[in-house]
Formats: structure tokens, C-alpha cells, sequence
């Protein structure tokens, strides 16, 4: 397999003239930035920014155990000076004693989940006040820390209650309805949201309709005619195509969460999910000659994958195939990522030695080599 | 320069190119003639590498294909019969990406582009080309790395009468260079003018395979009509010279009508192809 950088260079240029050319695949890009921008402009980012908000702050925050397991010791190992945390046993301590400024975490004994039918680790978050908001410094800490500590995105059973109830019965009810743990993350799942759209688009959508244009032209016969090689042209796609995927995303996360940028968790995840969305747009690319089918293929594969994980989420027979999907891994590490965004290299490191991580990499990597072969045998010949 | 030996190409059970042999020189244009799905284009692209032969062998420059094709890549050039050029890119770069694949000094592109007096349309975009321009600039596109053989797939389809003389001489010139041009066309008139061989094909079997001249002398039909007036009437009736009988019923016809007219009829290469390849369809 011969590289060459004259060649390489000349397909790149070749393929970034075509993407600057394309002017709705370029809007469809920058309406996402817009988006991230607006988002990040808005109150959604002051509540948990944290620091950089004048929000609320706890003065103090306690975790309250209930086993004094590994889980609790690494997350006395983490935990960070400035947010004042206390671990306390629940034996030495009663609700009463949590004073009006504290957050508590409690670390409740597992729960069997009817629903899941499955044994969940019970996690409690109390604030003090009527604001929930004040909770997300910390939790953000402990979420990051868990995440590190299993290697996933644990599934917790969550709930949240204030320690003291207000004194008006209706606000109470319409805090405790507004508020859920998902909104404690809301501006990670837009961050996922628009993260995934943006992968997948330019990293698959935008590759299958470009080269499904040359295939169909004979352009990419009349490249192959010349000295440049089947891999140098995957390659090239695959440096422009995961430019502007990883590019943008950046962008993204510049203007939502720009301390994710310094996460290695972070890159590594979006760079694995790039390879796969890459390897599955050049798989839709090699069985299809015109440019009608691998659109049609494209947005299949995304209902695919969504039904299939779904399914796996509900249905234990769907849960194999949905954990050989790249995609199952790569969202909850982006995910992790986004909500823990100030994670140490270290601790990066320590979260992609994990199994699940490997699985993400395994796939996206294997998929990335199907689909290179397959090309080989079908772009290159009729 | 091209030596094909029993290439068989099949497709399932229907044979596209069956037992193909032949050779052509260096300083060429081997026209390669047949009816619609005779196997033409189909020998090309296993020519180019494209396709991979069911049986037998193809060499070019004395490398074997598909084997040795890297070696093979840099000495050939193809003309396909479609457009494949990045539409939404000029001339210019069009033009540029090969010459870059191909390490050219950039004035090559200029030159083909002057070459193919394309140079005042060389920065619109090709969607803004016509089909004759957009011929021109694939064969543009093929002649910049100056190619041992170029393949042309009907390189003068869709041009207008000017712009084919100027390809026919480009295909002239390349010959005298020492290129060996492989060429596809349907225009027999232009196999007269500037092929120095010819191989017919009729369904994937090769029909005969030699010069334009050679092709006209063996199977040229030497015809006369003549024509009478009788009664208010012209009367036409055609004459085989090649026949005895026919030649006798002239000379007696002559004699008896001192006023007959006598037209000798033009036995083109056309009529030698249709002849050959009409016959192998009956």
C-alpha cells in the first residue's frame, strides 16, 4: 500500500474544492453552529456553568453512604477541595442535620427496578432552597467521577428532593415536576444531539452523497485510471470528511462547552465515532451506484440503529445486537464526556481503558477495515 | 504495444467478448469497430484495468493486466464515451487535479487547454460546458501526461464539424509522437481517414482484423447503374462487374442503347462494415 504526499494532497484539495462548492451541505453545518451559539448564549448555559455564573452555590456538599465500598473510596480520592464535600455514614447522620446550604448527595442501597428488571444503585440529590440549579456544580463533579470510576456512564435510579419542602404546597409540586435529572444534563444532550447530527453528515450523509456523485459521473474511475491509489483516495476522503466533522464539532463545543476541548475523553470518543460513521458511509458507498440509493441507505441505517437500540434497551433478544452497534458506545462516552468536561488526562486515560471504551474502539476500527476492504473489491472494479 | 491473446469475458451465461486476439503497433490508431454490444467497450475497461477478464491474456507494453496495472497506469490514457469530470470545478482544475496526480509542470494544462481551444472557457465551471466542450476537455484531460496509449471511447461524438477536425489531428499528431491510439467510433469516414488498422467485432468475436485499404480491396463490390429513358420512363438497373453474366448483359445493353447513361456507384468503408457485420448477424 503505496502513500503518497503529491497525490494525497492533490485528492484533498480535490475533495475540499467539491465541500466549498456545496453550499446547503455548508448551511446545514453552520445552522448547527448557529444553534450551539444560540444555545450557548442562552440561560441554559449559565445554570451550569457553574463558576462562571452568578448563580447559586452550595457552601458545603456531603455524600451520604450507605456502604463504604471502592465506589465511595475513589470518590473521596476525586473529590475536589473548593466544593467543600464531606462524606458522612448515614448511621452518623439524620436529615435533620443537613444544614439550609448544603447539597447531599446520598448513596442509597440498590434498588430492584420493576421496569428494567434489573438492580440499580440508588442515587438521592437534595438541595437546599427552592433552586435546583444549585446542585449542578456538584453533581457535575459526581457525575464525572463515576463515569471515571466504572468506566461508563452508570445507570443510576435518580431522584431529587429538596431538603426542606417551601413553604407554598404548589411550588413545591411544580419544582419537583419541572425538575428532573435530565435537566441537570439538558445542555450535554443538546451537545450530543448536535454532536451526533454533525458526525454523522459530514462524516457519513456528505461522503455518501459526494462519492455516490463520482461514482455515478465515473469519476472516480477516472481517478483510479490515473497513478493514484484506491487507499490513498479513501484516505483523503477520510482526512477531509473527518476534518470537517472533528472541525465543527469543535466549533460546537467552542461555543456550548468550551472546557470539553481540553478533554482527551472527549476527542478520543468523537474521533472513534468519526471512524465509524466514516466506515458506514463508505460501506453505503460501495453497493450503491447512483446517487438515490445511498441517501435512502443512509437515513435506513439511521432508523436502523435507533429502532435497534431501542429495542435493546427494552428487549433482552435485542440487546445483543445493539451492543455490536459502535453507536450504543460512542453516545454515552460523548455523553460522559460533555458532563464531566474538565476530566484529567489521567483520568481520561483511566475511562478508556474501560471495556466499553475498547468495544467502541474495536468496532469503529473493525468496521473501518470492512469497509475499506469491501470498497476495494467493489468501487475499484464493475 | 497491445497484445491481446483469447480474452473471453463473460457476464453469467452471456458471453460479451469470446476468444479475442490481437495486436497493435506502437505510432497507431487501431480503430476498433463493431455494432452497438459488440464487446467494445467491454475489451476497453479490461484494456484499463476496470474489468477483470473471465479467461485469456492482455498485455500492454509488455505488462500483463490486471497484474502489473501500476505499472500500466501512468503510460495510458482514456477517453470514455461519458463525461466524468467534476462538474461543479472549472476546466482549469479539472484539469489541474490530473496534472497534479500525474507530478506535470502546471503550463501542461494550459497547453492541452490551448490545444483543445479551450483556453477563453478555461475558468467556467463545466456544468456551463456544452457537450462538445466537455468531449474536448476529457481528451484534454488525457493527452496531458502525453500517454504511450490513449483508449478513445467515440472521441468525436457530439462535435461539431471543426472540432472534429481539430481531435482527428490531435490523434494524428499523437501517432506521429509514437502514441498508440485505441480507437472506439461508429464514424467509418473517419476510420478512412486516420486509422492505420482495423479490427471488426460482431458479438464479442472478432470478424477480421486489417488496414482500412486492405478491408476495401477484399471486400469492395464494383457496381454500375444505369439509366434509360423508355416511354416517358427512366428505368435503373444495377450491374455487377465482379459478375460475368452481369458484365455480359452490360456490354449487350451498351450496344443496343447507344444513349444509355452509366454511373460507377462508391464503395465506402461503410459498406465494407456493414457488409462483414451484417453478414455475421445473418
Amino acid at each position: 500500500m503505496r502513500l503518497r504526499p503529491y497525490v494525497l494532497r492533490t485528492l484533498i484539495w480535490k475533495d475540499v474544492a467539491r465541500l466549498l462548492r456545496n453550499g446547503p451541505a455548508l448551511m446545514l453545518l453552520g445552522l448547527m453552529v448557529v444553534v450551539a451559539l444560540l444555545v450557548g448564549s442562552s440561560g441554559l448555559v449559565e445554570e451550569e456553568a457553574g463558576e462562571a455564573a452568578a448563580g447559586p452555590r452550595p457552601e458545603s456538599a456531603w455524600i451520604v453512604y450507605w456502604e463504604d465500598g471502592p465506589w465511595v473510596q475513589f470518590l473521596k480520592q476525586r473529590a475536589p477541595r473548593a466544593l467543600g464535600i464531606r462524606f458522612v455514614d448515614f448511621r452518623e447522620v439524620a436529615s435533620e442535620d443537613y444544614t439550609a446550604t448544603t447539597c447531599v448527595i446520598e448513596l442509597r442501597p440498590p434498588v430492584f427496578d420493576p421496569s428494567e428488571q434489573v438492580t440499580r444503585r440508588h442515587v438521592r440529590y437534595r438541595y437546599p432552597g427552592s433552586d435546583p440549579k444549585i446542585l449542578w456544580s456538584v453533581t457535575r463533579w459526581f457525575l464525572a467521577a463515576s463515569v471515571e470510576h466504572f468506566g461508563e456512564v452508570p445507570q443510576f435510579l435518580e431522584s431529587i428532593q429538596p431538603l426542606t419542602p417551601p413553604p407554598d404546597a404548589a411550588s413545591t409540586r411544580n419544582a419537583l415536576e419541572d425538575v428532573s435529572v435530565a435537566d441537570l444534563v439538558s445542555l450535554s444532550l443538546v451537545g450530543t444531539a448536535l454532536l451526533t447530527t454533525i458526525l454523522f453528515f459530514a462524516a457519513c450523509g456528505l461522503l455518501v452523497s459526494l462519492t455516490a456523485q463520482e461514482r455515478e459521473r465515473g469519476a472516480l474511475r477516472a481517478l483510479l485510471l490515473t497513478p493514484a491509489t484506491y487507499f490513498e483516495l479513501v484516505l483523503a476522503k477520510g482526512f477531509v470528511h473527518g476534518g470537517l466533522a472533528l472541525g465543527t464539532s469543535a466549533l460546537v463545543m467552542g461555543a456550548l462547552r468550551p472546557a470539553v476541548l481540553s478533554s482527551l475523553l472527549f476527542w478520543a470518543t468523537l474521533v472513534a465515532l468519526t471512524c465509524g460513521y466514516f466506515a458506514v458511509g463508505l460501506l453505503i458507498s460501495s453497493f450503491a451506484k447512483n446517487q438515490a440509493a445511498p441517501n435512502l441507505l443512509s437515513f435506513g441505517y439511521l432508523l436502523m440503529i435507533g429502532t435497534l437500540n431501542l429495542l435493546g434497551h427494552r428487549f433482552e433478544a435485542f440487546q445483543v445486537l445493539s451492543s455490536l452497534t459502535f453507536e450504543r458506545y460512542g453516545l454515552v462516552f460523548t455523553l460522559a464526556s460533555l458532563n464531566a468536561p474538565d476530566l484529567s488526562v489521567a483520568s481520561s486515560l483511566n475511562v478508556m481503558r474501560s471495556t466499553d471504551f475498547r468495544m467502541l474502539a474495536v468496532l469503529s476500527a473493525g468496521l473501518l477495515l470492512v469497509a475499506t476492504f469491501v470498497g476495494s473489491r467493489r468501487m475499484v472494479r464493475d | 504495444m497491445i497484445e491481446i491473446d483469447q480474452l473471453c469475458v463473460r457476464f453469467g451465461s452471456f458471453v460479451a467478448v469470446d476468444g479475442l486476439s490481437l495486436a497493435a503497433e506502437p505510432g497507431q490508431i487501431f480503430g476498433f469497430l463493431g455494432p452497438n454490444g459488440a464487446g467494445k467497450t467491454t475489451t476497453i475497461r479490461v484494456l484499463t484495468g476496470v474489468l477483470r477478464p473471465t479467461s485469456g491474456a492482455v498485455r500492454i507494453a509488455g505488462h500483463p493486466i490486471p497484474a502489473r496495472l501500476d505499472k500500466v497506469k501512468p503510460l495510458c490514457g482514456y477517453v470514455p464515451d461519458t463525461e466524468d469530470h467534476f462538474e461543479e470545478l472549472s476546466g482549469r482544475d479539472n484539469l489541474r487535479i490530473f496534472a497534479s496526480l500525474y507530478r506535470l509542470p502546471k503550463q501542461r494544462v494550459d497547453e492541452a487547454l490551448a490545444r483543445l481551444e479551450l483556453s477563453e472557457a478555461a475558468g467556467l465551471t463545466v456544468s456551463r460546458y456544452s457537450k462538445g466542450m466537455r468531449k474536448k476537455l476529457l481528451i484534454a484531460r488525457e493527452i496531458l501526461h502525453r500517454p504511450k496509449v490513449l483508449f478513445c471511447d467515440e472521441p468525436t461524438a457530439n462535435l461539431d464539424a471543426h472540432s472534429t477536425g481539430v481531435v482527428r489531428r490531435i490523434l494524428t499528431e499523437l501517432r506521429e509522437q509514437g502514441t498508440t491510439v485505441f480507437l472506439t467510433t461508429h464514424n467509418m469516414a473517419e476510420v478512412e481517414e486516420i486509422c492505420d488498422r482495423v479490427a471488426i467485432l460482431s458479438r464479442g468475436r472478432l470478424l477480421d482484423c486489417d488496414t482500412p485499404v486492405a478491408f476495401m480491396t477484399r471486400h469492395a463490390e464494383r457496381k454500375v447503374r444505369i439509366e434509360i429513358d423508355a416511354q416517358g420512363r427512366t428505368l435503373r438497373q444495377l450491374y455487377d462487374l465482379d459478375d460475368a453474366d452481369s458484365r455480359a448483359e452490360l456490354g449487350d445493353l451498351i450496344r443496343a442503347q447507344p444513349g444509355v447513361r452509366v454511373h460507377s456507384l462508391d464503395f465506402r468503408f461503410e459498406d465494407v462494415f456493414r457488409k462483414l457485420t451484417g453478414e455475421a448477424y445473418k
